[in-house]
């Protein structure tokens, strides 16, 4: 396999210029990470303190074996929602080791709004189950959750994927024989009583768990009867009488020791064979990267400057180099798994779009995993395009795409509008994992051209009124819904929303990608079948 | 057959291994020599060579293995066929630079008589919300720049021409 020889100056201006912005960037990333993960108010943190719980992040060191990597997933939830009240959606989601076995972790956040459970709080927990089932991956919940948020309950209870959806997919694992641990470390109450009912084990610790559809109050309410806690619902009666807990704990420390006790007593998984070779550092520095994205979204870069930094020694074998130039296909290992590479440079053509649907084809049939590099605006449109069929081309890159029986990712790594979203492996079309670099934008157009539409339909209408606006009115109409229109197209908007599992500082893409690629191999590759392509 | 390529003091040897029995024949020129190496530690070896046994001590540096023996360190550079091979023979870039798809000039870096070389930016395109920079296909000299700042175009469109190769070599 060939090295990539980078075609960049390191020493540029340019270049430097893309490495002081996008540090920048990458800087800011982290801040924001932090202050989702650490910074609480301090009456919350005296609150926990008074109950003799745990922040959440000493829980996850105890629970984690110690020196293993952690792929936190959708850190950002929710921060551009709830008038950023609800960091991280007050729910930690993310990939571990755990007495040497993979496992992904669902914890609720009591840090956060009493561990509530906004609508973004469900739609996260949801994706991590959905990724547990995609993945085959182990789960631990670590439950405590004041119950669904009710001033929100018309967004979060009754449509498909609201909270019943969570315990639907705890039943589809369970039925898949991918076990679940709960620990019950506060209240788990209506709903959230059922996450530990589901799990295949669970623990409560005696004193601050407690395990009932209705709280004390709400009895009180209904029926008059008078209860503690303890009586209720508490470590003692569901473990020694109601057969609802499995293991009392006398602790938050001893919980988790038994938890671990439990992982490490399940059978390894075996994982799915695909080809691998000893991992080898890339020859270009990862950190590089900073200097290949350029400042502009606008400016177009060489996709193949991205993949010598970040596969295994900068080596890729390019599928049709000289056809279809705007999209590079080829094979490259990366963390020593084998993996076929879609990367977009440059607008999708009729002939970079067959190459697509073709290569992932290949992919396909020899049972290599695919990531997508997008940056991509879109399909080309003209009457030229139109007459060669550029739709019908689409298609099929859609169809191969939405058939395709090998795991993908997807890194969006810049821009990601409109139907090249789609082609390239977006959100619907279930990558295992999409995650996106900091300065990415994803819209149905760029924010430019929607903007200008929509103020040039204000002006028709208003022109047929026998009006016309001055230069100021114009900039009335179309600055609002231009700067809407950024904000929402924005990474840190999609990662509110979980449109994506997380964004990534370019640098760190090599290491989540091969923890992925790892947690991938634990379900089996089916074969792949088609649906009709438009030929 | 072209072997393997590896450079030994500045000069090129292609070389094989083929199997023989436990071991491996090592073919350089029409000479084909028993060979085997032995692990004693991460870097120790034995080299069993033609019937000899000599203790080495091998470093691998990317594409460089440095060999300690017999009191004298040498450095192997192993070259990659692709690429070697891929450096040959390569054809003369085109004199001409066509429009790769239909667009808007936004800069010119390209003047007349001026020298460039390859893959050095000629000019600015913008497509499809799009900035792509057109580089030139080959060292020389410009001859024409066919278009001017904010000039439309179609695909296929000459944007720029070179100065004909003189030699037929770059």
């Amino acid at each position: 396999m060939k090295r990539i020889e980078s075609q960049l100056d390191i020493g540029s201006a340019d270049f430097l210029a893309n490495v002081a912005h996008n540090r920048k960037l990458a800087f800011e990333l982290r801040e924001r990470q932090h202050q989702a993960r650490q910074v609480r108010p301090q009456r919350d943190m005296q609150r926990l303190a008074r109950q003799n719980k745990l922040f959440i992040r000493e829980r996850l060191d105890h629970l984690l074996d110690p020196g293993t990597p952690f792929l936190e997933l959708s850190t950002l939830a929710a921060g551009m929602a709830y008038e950023g009240e609800v960091p991280g959606a007050g729910i930690v989601s993310g990939i571990g080791i755990v007495c040497g076995r993979e496992v992904i972790i669902h914890a609720d956040d009591a840090s956060v709004k009493g561990g509530a459970w906004y609508p973004l709080s469900i739609k996260k927990i949801i994706r991590t189950l959905d990724i547990a089932i995609e993945n085959r991956l182990p789960v631990i919940h670590l439950c405590d959750s004041a119950g669904g948020f009710l001033p929100l309950q018309s967004t979060l209870f009754a449509d498909r994927h609201y909270a019943g959806r969570i315990f639907r997919n705890q039943s589809i694992l369970s039925k898949m024989g991918v076990p679940q641990v709960a620990l019950v470390l506060g209240h788990c109450t209506a709903g959230g009583a059922y996450v530990p009912a589901l799990s295949d084990y669970n623990v409560i610790v005696r004193g601050s768990g407690a395990i009932f559809l209705g709280g004390p109050p709400l009895v009180k309410a209904a029926t008059g009867e008078e209860v503690t806690v303890e009586e209720l619902g508490g470590a003692d009666m569901h473990t020694r009488v109601s057969g609802v807990a499995d293991y009392p704990a006398g602790s938050e420390l001893e919980a988790i020791a038994i938890a671990r006790d439990i992982v490490a007593q399940f059978r390894r998984p075996q994982k799915t064979a695909i080809e691998w070779q000893e991992p080898e550092a890339p020859v270009y520095d990862p950190v590089e990267l900073y200097g290949v994205i350029p400042r502009d979204i606008k400016v177009q870069f060489d996709m193949r400057e991205v993949i010598a930094r970040m596969v295994d020694g900068s080596r890729f074998h390019e599928y049709q180099p000289a056809y279809g130039g705007t999209l590079v296909c080829g094979f490259a290992h990366l963390w020593g798994y084998k993996i076929g590479i879609l990367a977009n440079n440059g607008v999708l053509f009729n002939d970079s779009t067959l190459k697509g649907a073709h290569f992932m084809q290949l992919c396909n049939q020899n049972r290599t995993p695919m990531v997508f590099l997008q940056n991509i605006t879109g399909y080309m449109v003209g009457r030229e395009y139109e007459r060669a069929g550029i739709t019908k081309d689409g298609a099929k890159m859609i169809m191969a795409v939405s058939g395709s029986a090998v795991p993908k990712f997807t890194v969006i790594c810049n821009g990601s509008f409109g139907a090249g979203n789609y082609g390239m492996s977006g959100r619907a079309f279930d990558p295992r994992f999409l995650f996106m670099w900091p300065q990415s934008q994803i819209s149905v157009m760029g924010a430019d051209q929607a903007a200008n539409v929509l103020t040039d339909i204000k002006l028709r209408q208003l022109a047929r009124a026998g009006r016309a606006l001055s230069a100021a009115e114009i900039a009335a109409i179309r600055d609002p819904v231009l700067e809407d229109y950024k904000r929402e197209s924005s990474a840190y908007y999609s990662t509110s929303e979980l449109w994506d599992d997380g964004i990534l500082d370019p640098t760190d893409t090599r290491n989540a990608l091969g923890m992925a690629l790892s947690a991938s191999m634990n379900a089996p590759i089916e074969d792949p079948h088609y649906g009709v392509f438009r030929m | 057959m072209s072997g393997h390529m590896f450079t030994l003091d500045e000069i090129a040897h292609a070389v094989w291994l083929s199997r023989a029995g436990k071991a491996y024949l090592l073919h350089a020129g029409d000479a084909a020599i028993g060979v085997d190496l032995q692990a004693l530690g991460p870097q120790d070896f034995q080299l069993h060579i033609d019937g000899r046994i000599v203790p080495v001590v091998v470093a691998v540096e990317g594409d460089v293995v440095h060999v300690h023996m017999q009191g004298a360190a040498h450095s192997l550079r192993y070259s990659d066929a692709l690429t070697r091979l891929s450096h040959q023979g390569q054809g003369v870039g085109a004199d001409s630079v066509p429009a790769p798809m239909p667009g808007t000039v936004v800069a010119v870096h390209a003047a007349a008589g001026a020298e460039v070389r390859r893959g050095e930016a000629l000019l600015v395109m913008e497509s499809m919300k799009l900035e792509t920079s057109i580089g030139a296909p080959r060292d020389g000299v410009i001859k024409t720049v066919h278009v001017e700042l904010g000039r439309s175009f179609e695909r296929g469109a000459l944007l720029v021409t070179l100065e004909p190769a003189s030699g037929g070599a770059t």
